[in-house]
């Protein structure tokens, strides 16, 4: 227990002693200082600039996340249960998955508009295929023997989705929840980048005009310490949690 | 209690022939066959789990079923699982079961598994109680143990019992009112008692 806790702290201490070292040596404004990039971090901070910027992000995170959630899990299911629909779906889902991100966003922008809807339909369309696609894989792996229990002891629907159904496709989700959160934040960045005026893309992408790179990894590891966060908080445990009859 | 079927196919390949079955209550009724001959299928039309060529399948009574494999839900505790169907009672005590409520099935042996599926069965309270091949694969000790179970369940209640089972040893063992399923599409046929 101890040393699970004590690794991870000595390999992120080693890493930042790697960095300190690498730009007191290299001395570069390329490569700021662990301190100089903590400094930038207070400013920004009491500011108010990186909670007003990580804010606008993590809505849109959500909102894109939640949509794409909902839009890809039933998608999912109806192909994994529905060997016709897949067939005929399939090509369509693989084209979907390989369509560039940019390209995505720029069509959304241009057929949408310039504004929140695009931003947020642009990010759920690049994360969809990939839900689908693991929930697809959930559904068909569903026990059909275990369905058939439902029948016989007359579950309702919402029963056998709650306690049939969701216990074998909960690893599924959560490994699409898992790299849900991993693709869409890193989405939103772009897509603020090209079309928003806020948000930490924006910023991003203000601070290379002026060459500030201590700022971009303020808002770049912030939102990566609030991804790692829900990681950590929700994620790990409700997975934990959905493995404890397996003795995991 | 009567059922009455019309024949089953599943694709091009016609399994059942029109089956019309009288099942008294308080007895246990064999269906036996060899491998292949239709009997699981005609327990999942009894059960409502398929529909026959004519669409029909009766859902109108109460039927417990156990499985041939005992497809306990891995992700819930034995006690969860008979709870699944209906109350508990005091089954598990009833069924040699005691100290394994709050197992998970992954714990159970083979035996002791089948039991809980048997539990689930009876806490659904039904009206007729289907058991596919209950015994297989399991050792001697608990062949008897379990039919000594099923013996004790008709001699208490009027549920009718129906097994399907290979063997003879089975039907003479619980007394059994016998229905052989013979050629192909298969068709019932009655074997009377000795």
């Amino acid at each position: 227990m101890v040393r699970d806790v004590i690794t991870p702290v000595l390999s992120t201490l080693l890493l930042l002693a790697i960095w300190a070292i690498l730009a007191l040596v290299l001395h570069s404004r390329y490569l700021p200082a662990p301190t100089e990039v903590a400094a930038a971090f207070v400013s920004e901070l009491s500011s108010g600039a990186l909670l007003y910027h990580g804010g606008i992000t993590f809505l849109r995170v959500a909102s894109a996340f939640l949509l794409a959630m909902t839009v890809g899990t039933g998608l999912g299911l109806a192909l994994g249960r529905n060997a016709k629909a897949n067939r005929f779906f399939d090509p369509w889902l693989i084209l979907a998955l390989n369509i560039p991100a940019l390209v995505t966003i720029v069509f959304c922008y241009l057929w949408i508009g310039i504004n929140e809807a695009a931003a947020i339909t642009a990010v759920a369309l690049n994360k969809i295929p990939n839900t689908a696609i693991t929930i697809r894989e959930g559904a068909r792996a569903l026990d059909p023997g275990l369905e058939d229990v439902a029948g016989v002891y007359r579950l309702t629907g919402w029963q056998k989705f709650r306690q049939v159904l969701w216990p074998q496709l909960e690893p599924f989700m959560a490994a699409s929840v898992r790299s849900g959160l991993a693709l869409i934040w890193k989405i939103v960045l772009i897509v603020e980048l090209i079309g928003r005026s806020n948000g930490v893309g924006f910023q991003i992408n203000l601070f290379f005009g002026q060459f500030d790179l201590a700022r971009i990894l303020v808002y770049t590891l912030s939102f990566m310490g609030v991804v790692f966060m829900i990681e950590a908080v929700v994620v790990k445990p409700w997975e934990k949690r959905a493995r404890a009859w397996r003795g995991e | 209690m009567e059922f009455s079927f019309a024949s089953k196919s599943f694709g091009t390949r016609k399994i059942l022939g029109p089956i019309r079955l009288s099942i008294p209550k308080g007895t246990v009724t064999a269906l036996m066959g060899p491998s292949g001959s239709g009997k699981t299928t005609l327990l999942r039309l009894m059960a409502g789990l398929e529909h026959d060529d004519a669409g029909t399948c009766p859902t109108t009574s109460k039927i417990g079923m156990v499985f041939q494999e005992p497809r306990l839900l891995p992700w819930k505790t034995v006690l969860e699982n008979i709870e699944l169907a209906g109350p508990e009672n005091g089954l598990l005590e009833s069924l040699g079961l005691e100290g394994t409520a709050h197992l998970f099935p992954r714990h159970l042996s083979l035996g002791m598994a089948r039991r809980v599926a048997f539990a689930r069965a009876l806490s659904f309270q039904p009206d007729l109680l289907l058991l596919d091949e209950p015994f297989a694969s399991l050792d001697d000790a608990l062949v008897e143990r379990m039919r000594a179970m099923i013996l004790a369940l008709r001699d208490k209640s009027d549920i009718p019992i129906i097994i399907a089972t290979h063997t003879k040893e089975d039907a003479l063992a619980l007394d059994a009112q016998t229905h052989v399923l013979t050629g192909s599409p298969a068709e019932l046929q009655s074997i009377p008692r000795p």
